[in-house]
């Protein structure tokens, strides 16, 4: 059995509730960093917890608007990119937050 | 006998494989990756110099939150209503979310355009190279803005088109990667306090 032999064709008709659910989720994740963003806390608990929500809203548009967990051959490409990318930039985030512990 | 192969072809490449895909699909996941590489790079460019930067400015300072966050709300509608397009059961429907998608899109824009025009003619003018955030600020949003002009002119031209299903599915795809590429742009240049 592959790993895609599970997953429903694409031209089936999906349920509404879980595309719902994601956009109220990203609508919701957004007011949240908008939150985080005004708090009085501390510089790098801030940056911190806005990389997280930001990891969470692409996620949830990869997942269930871009489907991709159904299209996993050609998806394997773009999320090694994307992968690269965050990595790198956890890498910076961390690096700041170094810089900013030093000085 | 070439006429029959170039038909088998041409029905192959129409054809979803079990997976859903289809040559489209594929290929604008493959357009995808190498457009995220290139986001990914001025992300990394604009990491490295705020990083190795003495001082970063507060974007609140510069930036106005209250219409970028609208401008989120619109763009993440918009993949929304793309969504419902790709799955409308009929034509008609199927145009009235692309429309909203389309106004959406443009909303979207417009806000960009209000955004630039208040920074560049404003009191206290943020130009292109004031300082490295103000470069880097029209650097990352102008780029996008371009990604999704293109997804608008993109849409409107599957309406003169009168496209198959397939194409918008592929369509969709690349609208809600920008859709996702502007997350970070939100939360890093908007968001992320300065020092």
């Amino acid at each position: 059995m592959t790993a895609g032999s599970d997953a429903q064709p694409l031209n089936a008709r999906p349920a509404a509730w879980p595309l719902a659910a994601a956009f109220s989720a990203l609508i919701a994740l957004t007011i949240c960093e908008l939150l985080v963003a005004g708090l009085a806390a501390e510089r790098a608990a801030r940056i911190t917890a806005l990389a997280g929500l930001l990891m969470i809203k692409v996620a949830l548009v990869l997942s269930f608007f871009m489907q991709a967990r159904k299209r996993r051959r050609s998806s394997v490409g773009a999320f090694v990119s994307i992968a690269f990318a965050a990595g790198v930039a956890v890498v910076l985030m961390l690096e700041t937050v170094f810089r900013a512990g030093v000085r | 006998m070439s006429e029959i192969a170039a038909t088998a072809t041409s029905d192959a490449a129409e054809r979803p494989a079990p997976d859903g895909e289809t040559v489209g699909t594929t290929g604008m996941w493959t357009f995808l990756a190498t457009d995220a590489m290139g986001f990914g790079g001025l992300f990394i460019a604009y990491g490295i110099l705020r990083v190795r930067a003495d001082v970063w400015p507060d974007p609140r300072s510069h930036l106005a939150l209250v219409p970028a966050a609208a401008m989120t709300f619109a763009l993440l509608a918009s993949s929304l209503t793309m969504t419902l397009a790709t799955r409308a059961a009929s034509a008609r429907v199927r145009r009235a979310w692309l429309d909203a998608t389309l106004a959406l899109g443009v909303a979207f824009l417009a806000g960009g355009a209000v955004e630039y025009h208040h920074l560049l003619a404003g009191g206290g003018a943020m130009g292109l190279t004031n300082d490295l955030f103000a470069s880097t600020f029209y650097l990352l949003t102008g780029f996008h803005g371009l990604h999704v002009l293109a997804g608008v002119v993109g849409i409107a031209f599957m309406f003169r088109a009168k496209s198959r299903p397939q194409s918008l599915e592929t369509m969709a795809l690349y609208w809600h990667f920008v859709d996702a590429m502007w997350m970070p742009i939100f939360s890093i240049i908007y968001l992320w306090p300065g020092r």
